[in-house]
């Protein structure tokens, strides 16, 4: 085989700088679509709360941030399980349940905090396996599984802590306990909490892993086209299994960040719906139910996205019950739209 | 084996699934820098006989020497890892990843488990360079391409892997002409670096011209093999079928009687831009042209599916308004086979009965009550007629041969009693045995009075059963001519631009 045929090498760098330029502009418009959704509906708030002016201030912008990590961070997880075709909605109850993990193994075993945190972010891992496992060994499709683990992790969660909030005593939270997720960081420098920093930090590892890594790839691969994968040697219920083990990873960090936002309760009851925020984020984001698309950036916009649209109808004065038609409309019509504009673009 | 120029022996193979034996003691013998046409009838073998050689299926007895050495793949994975590639048919392709990223799919080259694409894309590029298709880019997302270069991807992933046996399984049953014309180029090149090749195909002037040569299996044994070049088709398809065809396209003499279908100045919203034609009773109307020049459109416009902009058809005398959908014009008696069998032909994971009923439930229902018993009697006695082989009409279609699921789509048809058949592709991709028995069914339909449309890419179908043959344009329908009056030739120059 002369697969080195020195006649056939590399096209010349002018074609391959080319390449990369319709590359980029490619997942420009990508990301770009998210993103005008996102401004528009910045717009419509901002003009909604002309009078009181209290939407468009630093204070309110820190606030969102800190109210995006939870979301967040489980919706890394969340975009990986959708890239490969899978669906996750135990997110929330693994939320609740890693809350009151973390909170009864402090209070009633003594446990040091930050090794506690550790526990919750196995938890989720945990959660994560037992979803990928029973999915890849039954055969029986995620959304099935996941629905019983919604209701399993939920369960365990109030069984856990007898059905009411788990309060940890305020002797054992070290001093930092408050600060990670303050809205007024304190070295001013900071700008936006700490547990911000983080979620952008993991984001930029995920959405550099999954472009480059192998692994990554084999996500993509499995949610484009299953059998496709197998053909080409891919272990497909290892790589499976693999993403709900790492997704379920991050939505133990989401876990022990609620944890912190509950300022150090584990409340069984916390974080009902989560998962349905999570999914809305991703598909916003230019995620698919049926598997084989999705960015982190994208995501990552969508969350921010769902954010300000629940902060902005506290902001406008918005009945709950208003506020729970006008979210669910927006997510159709955004969704619909994104959709539009890539078949437009095709 | 001493001699050097064979890469693989397949040495009295056999394979059974339960009581049926897929293979009963099959040989092939591949050399270096051939094409070696894999030829039989679907159901024959071909298919189990190349899940074995790539890996996918364990042999229950016989042997398989690979380039001097014993060879017992434990998957298509280690198949491709020694050497042994496959183009499947269903296309394996990743529709959101690159060209790269298909490419290298399963055999990626990383460092601590990243990817070095670097190099991926050097060794993609190397690989579709030496197929003389560089045009295709490596950062292309491959959903974006046709399916001729997605055929190529999966080609140059072969490459890459260094693959010296590559299976081509009916490689251009859904190519255009113009693609398939680049894959034969591609396959010479593959040979011309002592590849050897395995060339699966139901289109046999094809293989002809092809492969160097070829064996024949029939019912899980190797029936005949030899070179292409010192064998005629008639032999060939006789060793296939086991019998002489005897007259493989039937026609009986027909009177044309009153025009039943008519289309003027027909055009879409892209295709069709301007057709118009019509059928007589005791008509068979063929249409020729290439893949994409509009012809499938012609007929769902005329079946209401897609939106029609100019001109008018009708059917019988009434002429149709543009807001009537398939019902109306379903009882008016016209009926459609889909070209896409198993996407929107038939509902495939459903039963015989249910697909050969669907369309004319009513007849079988009393105030929106299915009367089951009788709809079965029906099923059968249709799929008596047709001759479908199947346990039963309880059997979901997905189960049956290509043959005879397509059986099953035009007994459909004939249950729910239309007047003019409307046939895109009726053949493609269905064994010999299955052809000529739809042309028995074509030729038997037009003659009790009743006419049919059919488009087809095989031009020795339609010169065989049309009476009259016209020729599509890109978008454009050529006047029609009696078929004695075309040539192959002829219609071919037509449809590439004329």
């Amino acid at each position: 085989m002369g697969v080195e045929d020195p006649e056939f090498s590399s096209a010349s760098s002018v074609a391959k700088s080319k390449r990369n330029a319709a590359g980029t502009v490619r997942w420009l418009i990508g990301v770009l679509g998210p993103f005008l959704g996102l401004i528009v509906v910045i717009g419509l708030f901002s003009f909604l709360t002309r009078d009181t002016g209290s939407f468009l201030t630093t204070y309110n912008w820190r606030a969102i941030a800190v109210q995006t990590v939870v979301v967040g961070t489980a919706a890394l997880g969340m975009t990986m399980i959708m890239i490969t075709g899978g669906i996750d909605l135990s997110v929330g109850s693994a939320v609740a349940l890693v809350t009151v993990v973390v909170a009864c193994l402090v209070r009633d075993v003594g446990m040091a905090v930050p090794v506690a945190l550790i526990c919750g972010v196995l938890v989720g891992g945990v959660c994560g396996l037992l979803n990928g496992g029973l999915i890849t060994s039954l055969g029986v499709v995620p959304f099935i599984i996941t629905l019983g683990g919604l209701k399993v992790f939920r369960g365990l969660a109030k069984w856990f802590s007898s059905s009411t909030a788990v309060y940890v005593p305020g002797s054992a939270k070290p001093s930092w306990f408050g600060t990670l997720l303050a809205v007024e960081p304190k070295p001013d420098w900071l700008i936006v909490a700490p547990a911000v920093w983080v979620l952008l930090v993991l984001s930029l590892f995920v959405a550099v892993w999954l472009r480059r890594s192998v692994l990554g790839r084999y996500f993509y691969a499995i949610g484009s086209n299953e059998a496709t994968a197998r053909l080409c040697g891919i272990n497909v219920p290892v790589v499976k299994l693999a993403v709900y083990v790492l997704a379920g990873l991050f939505t133990g960090l989401a876990g022990i960040l609620q944890f912190l936002y509950l300022d150090g309760t584990g409340d069984p009851t916390t974080a009902d719906g989560l998962e349905l925020q999570v999914i809305a984020a991703v598909v916003i984001g230019g995620g698919s139910l049926a598997g084989g698309e999705g960015t982190i950036l994208g995501t990552l916009i969508g969350c921010l996205f769902m954010s300000v649209l629940n902060n902005g109808c506290v902001h406008a004065g918005i009945s709950n019950a208003s506020q729970d038609v006008m979210i669910g409309g927006i997510i159709v019509a955004a969704v619909t739209l994104d959709r539009l504009r890539r078949k437009g673009r095709d | 084996m001493t001699d050097p120029d064979v890469v693989m022996e397949m040495r009295d193979v056999a394979k059974a699934f339960g009581a049926s034996r897929a293979l009963d003691g099959v040989s092939l013998t591949l050399r270096r820098g051939e094409v070696h046409a894999l030829i039989g009838e679907n159901g024959a073998g071909k298919s189990t006989l190349m899940k074995v050689l790539s890996g996918a299926y364990r042999p229950d007895s016989g042997e398989m020497i690979y380039e001097g050495t014993p060879y017992a793949p434990k998957g298509p994975r280690d198949a491709l890892a020694r050497g042994v590639a496959m183009i499947y048919q269903e296309l394996a392709i990743a529709p959101h990843l690159t060209v790269e990223a298909n490419v290298m799919l399963g055999q990626e080259k990383s460092w601590r488990g990243f990817l070095k694409k670097g190099e991926h894309r050097k060794l993609v590029s190397e690989a579709l360079g030496l197929l003389e298709h560089a045009e295709i880019r490596p950062d292309a997302i491959a959903g974006s391409l046709s399916i001729g270069a997605c055929q190529l991807v999966e080609v140059a992933r072969a490459l890459v892997s260094r693959a010296r046996v590559i299976v081509f399984d009916e490689p251009t049953s859904s190519l255009t002409e113009k693609d398939a014309l680049k894959l034969f180029g591609v396959i010479e090149r593959l040979r011309s670096k002592g590849i050897a090749i395995v060339y699966i195909s139901h289109f046999l002037e094809e293989v002809r011209r092809l492969a160097d040569r070829y064996t024949v299996l029939r019912d899980g044994r190797t029936v005949g093999t030899g070179l292409m070049r010192e064998t005629d088709l008639p032999s060939i398809i006789k060793m296939m079928v086991g019998r002489e065809l005897g007259e493989l396209f039937p026609k009986s003499s027909r009177e044309p009687g009153d025009v039943l279908l008519r289309a003027e100045e027909l055009g879409g919203r892209k295709l069709p831009r301007r057709a118009s034609f019509e059928v007589r009773r005791g008509e068979v109307l063929g249409i020729a042209g290439l893949v994409g020049a509009g012809r499938t459109e012609l007929v769902r416009s005329i079946f209401g599916l897609d939106e029609v902009k100019r001109g008018e058809v009708s059917i019988g005398g009434t002429t149709l308004s543009r807001s009537d959908g398939p019902k109306q014009r379903m009882a008016l008696g016209l009926a459609l086979l889909s070209e896409d069998r198993k996407g929107e032909g038939l509902a495939v994971r459903r039963s015989i009965e249910e697909n050969l009923t669907l369309s004319g439930l009513e007849k079988h229902s009393r105030m929106g009550w299915l009367n089951l018993g009788e709809r079965r009697k029906s099923a059968r006695n249709w799929m008596e007629a047709v001759r479908v082989k199947a346990a039963g009409p309880w059997q979901a279609v997905e189960k049956l041969s290509g043959g005879n699921q397509q059986k099953v789509a035009i007994a459909r048809l004939l249950h729910q009693d239309a007047d003019v058949l409307l046939l895109d592709e009726p053949t493609r991709g269905i064994d010999v045995g299955s052809k000529a028995e739809i042309y028995r069914l074509i030729d038997e339909f037009a003659k009790s009075g009743r006419a049919v449309v059919m488009i087809s890419s095989y031009l020795p179908e339609l010169m065989g059963i049309c009476d009259r043959i016209c020729v599509m344009t890109r978008g454009v329908l050529s006047d029609s001519r009696a078929t004695s009056e075309w040539t192959e030739h002829a219609i071919m120059e037509v449809a590439t631009g004329g």
